[in-house]
């Protein structure tokens, strides 16, 4: 009986009795005891950085290590902020990359998609349908090829090459733009065509603002790609001072902290490593709504 | 009930990328070209940014597989056919790394699946919408972070001495010898499968909620009505209309093998754990490529081709298993 409950309907059902709602609780009881078992899991690792990176030395020291502290400290991130000058440069370059990325895709996914949903010209669905079968085609030297390409171009050691090479992963973009505008509605494309409008117009006009949940879409998910993209720019990139955070943390703890047995920037890499994080924490958690809908679009593939 | 069932699943089957490619490809001559100016003009800054920073490339790197390419040798770049092929079949460090990511992919993806489908049919059922809500954010949270940092982050918490599962492990569960995880060879493997699902099983469970939402509800109450217990409506409603979802997912699974940037991240570029332990094929192919030597392209591209052509061979399999399975 309970299973016929789901998150879209809820409601009652066929007029239960004292003792079938009694009974409906319960099982709500046990299911919501067994998630919380696995929740837990995933929030620990969580928990455990934010409580480090709230502690003072003595309490990481401490011989009986809490989950939880009881004076917390901000000295971790005052570390941060007056001794560590790499992170605030690699967060600097992380937002100038990740924004570059996100907004340069988003025009051209936009635009193009509009025009494989609502224009007609030769090669179009052809066009489409390669730019999505090509996503499946295996990356045998994809990355060498574009080591070899930003090399030429003179684009690596460049944030600007990062840009361009992030917002060129175009396919999936233009598969959902072009996904949000074919569920619009012509009738105000139409109307403004007859008003004198030209193409571009009513797309930039009238389409565009009705496709922002599309749009969001796109730029969330290319957000948190690039945010915390790692072997990309590992491999374009050498120069420290153009480090993104994404291989920066990586670059500056690896073994710093725990191969030496060294203790006291364990709070601060804590620090460090939520600073990271709290970007793509705060937009996923402002807009949890906008996956459900990336992920109806992604199955639709 | 039969007949709800077959009424839900005569929707259209989306068809494969390829039928639609084909089906594209051989309407060309009928098509209506009325924008045709103005279409090609608004493809043509996506199109150019994709062919030159992505498709050339991919082209370009499937080319590179053939050849001995040496990246450090200037102007050497031979064709050379299967030559690295048949090098890689004799390559007992290939062999090593290929089964270490098959032991990888062996532990990771029953794991990434089981308990992605668990944690969904089980968040599914929670009545309030708001809290739901808060369940899935919670389970997708590790998708959204920084890679880097997920793994660092787990790096800290299994430091044999320090970390704070050895503590939990010692001080109260009472194992006196817990393993050394990373700094142990036998345990670097499964370690980093398992650290890898937690980073990526809330992707899955979001996947298999959105699919278990499509599922009508009347099919549920049809059933109960007619007898079914939660097993069975299990077994004959959720699972069969899940399997769309199932395929999706698999087909993204199966990609793994050839990952670089675990090993990367956990144990710095000079070192692939002890013994080499964290040394999975695409580590080795990134060595190859990158660090080893001459730095040998071409073989290095031949073993991320194998191993792209192997995981879609396997997603090819499992989508037909699913997709030629009758459910009645």
């Amino acid at each position: 009986m309970h299973a016929t409950t789901s998150p879209y309907t809820p409601g009652p059902r066929s007029t239960p009795g004292l003792l079938g709602r009694l009974w409906a609780k319960r099982n709500q009881w046990i299911i919501r005891i067994v998630l919380w078992i696995f929740l837990l899991v995933f929030l620990l690792p969580f928990v455990w950085t934010v409580s480090a990176s709230l502690k003072t030395r003595q309490e990481l020291y401490a011989e009986l290590p809490s989950l939880i502290t009881l004076n917390p400290t901000i000295a971790n991130y005052t570390y941060v902020w007056r001794r560590m000058p790499d992170f605030f440069i690699q967060f600097r370059n992380s937002f100038v990359v990740t924004s570059g990325a996100v907004l340069l895709q988003v025009a051209v996914a936009s635009i193009a998609g509009y025009a494989f949903a609502r224009l007609r010209f030769g090669g179009r669905d052809l066009i489409f349908y390669t730019l999505i079968l090509l996503t499946f085609v295996p990356r045998a030297g994809g990355l060498m090829a574009q080591y070899e390409l930003m090399s030429f171009l003179h684009l690596r050691n460049s944030l600007l090459g990062l840009i361009l090479a992030f917002a060129a992963g175009v396919p999936i973009p233009i598969f959902i733009m072009r996904q949000t505008f074919m569920n619009l509605p012509s009738a105000f494309e139409d109307a403004a065509l007859i008003d004198g409008c030209n193409r571009f117009q009513a797309f930039w006009r009238v389409m565009l603002p009705m496709a922002t949940g599309g749009m969001l879409v796109v730029g969330l998910f290319e957000f948190i790609r690039v945010w915390g993209e790692y072997l990309f720019t590992l491999t374009m990139i050498d120069q420290p001072n153009l480090y993104t955070l994404g291989i920066g943390i990586a670059m500056s703890f690896v073994g710093l902290a725990l191969e030496d047995g060294e203790f006291t920037s364990y709070g601060a890499e804590a620090a460090v490593y939520l600073l990271t994080s709290a970007p793509v924490l705060i937009l996923f958690i402002v807009f949890q709504r906008m996956f459900i809908r990336g992920m109806l679009e992604g199955l639709k593939l | 009930m039969r007949k709800v069932l077959q009424n839900h699943r005569a929707q259209p089957a989306n068809g494969s990328a390829l039928g639609k490619w084909w089906q594209a490809l051989r309407g060309v001559r009928q098509e209506n070209r009325g924008h045709a100016l103005m279409g090609y003009l608004f493809i043509l800054p996506a199109l150019l940014l994709y062919l030159t920073f992505s498709g050339y490339p991919l082209i370009r790197g499937l080319l590179i597989a053939f050849s001995d390419y040496r990246y450090l040798i200037p102007n050497y770049q031979p064709f050379n056919g299967i030559d690295n092929f048949v090098e890689m079949v004799g390559d007992p460090v290939f062999w090593e790394s290929f089964r270490r990511s098959i032991y990888y992919t062996v532990v990771y993806t029953p794991l990434n699946i089981g308990l992605g489908l668990l944690i969904a049919l089980l968040i599914s059922k929670i009545v309030r919408p708001f809290e739901a809500a808060i369940y899935r954010v919670i389970a997708y949270l590790p998708v959204v972070l920084p890679i880097a940092v997920a793994l660092l982050l787990w790096k800290q918490l299994l430091h044999p001495q320090f970390g704070y599962l050895n503590y939990f492990l010692r001080e109260l569960v009472g194992i006196d010898n817990p393993p050394a995880w990373l700094a142990d060879k036998d345990w670097v493997i499964p370690t980093l499968a398992v650290a890898a699902v937690w980073k990526n099983v809330g992707q899955n469970i979001l996947l298999f909620l959105v699919g278990l939402y499509n599922i009508n509800n009347e099919l549920y109450e049809a059933a109960s009505i007619d007898g079914a217990n939660g097993w069975d409506q299990f077994a004959h409603i959720t699972f069969p209309l899940l399997k769309p979802t199932f395929t999706v997912i698999l087909v993204l699974a199966a990609g793994i093998i050839g990952t670089a940037e675990e090993s990367l991240i956990m144990f710095g570029r000079t070192s692939a754990g002890p013994e080499n332990a964290g040394m999975l094929v695409g580590r080795y192919a990134y060595d190859i490529a990158f660090f080893l030597g001459d730095l040998r392209w071409g073989y290095a591209a031949a073993i991320n081709l194998t191993m792209g052509v192997l995981s879609m061979l396997m997603a090819g399999v499992i989508f037909k298993l699913f997709r030629g399975e009758r459910a009645d």
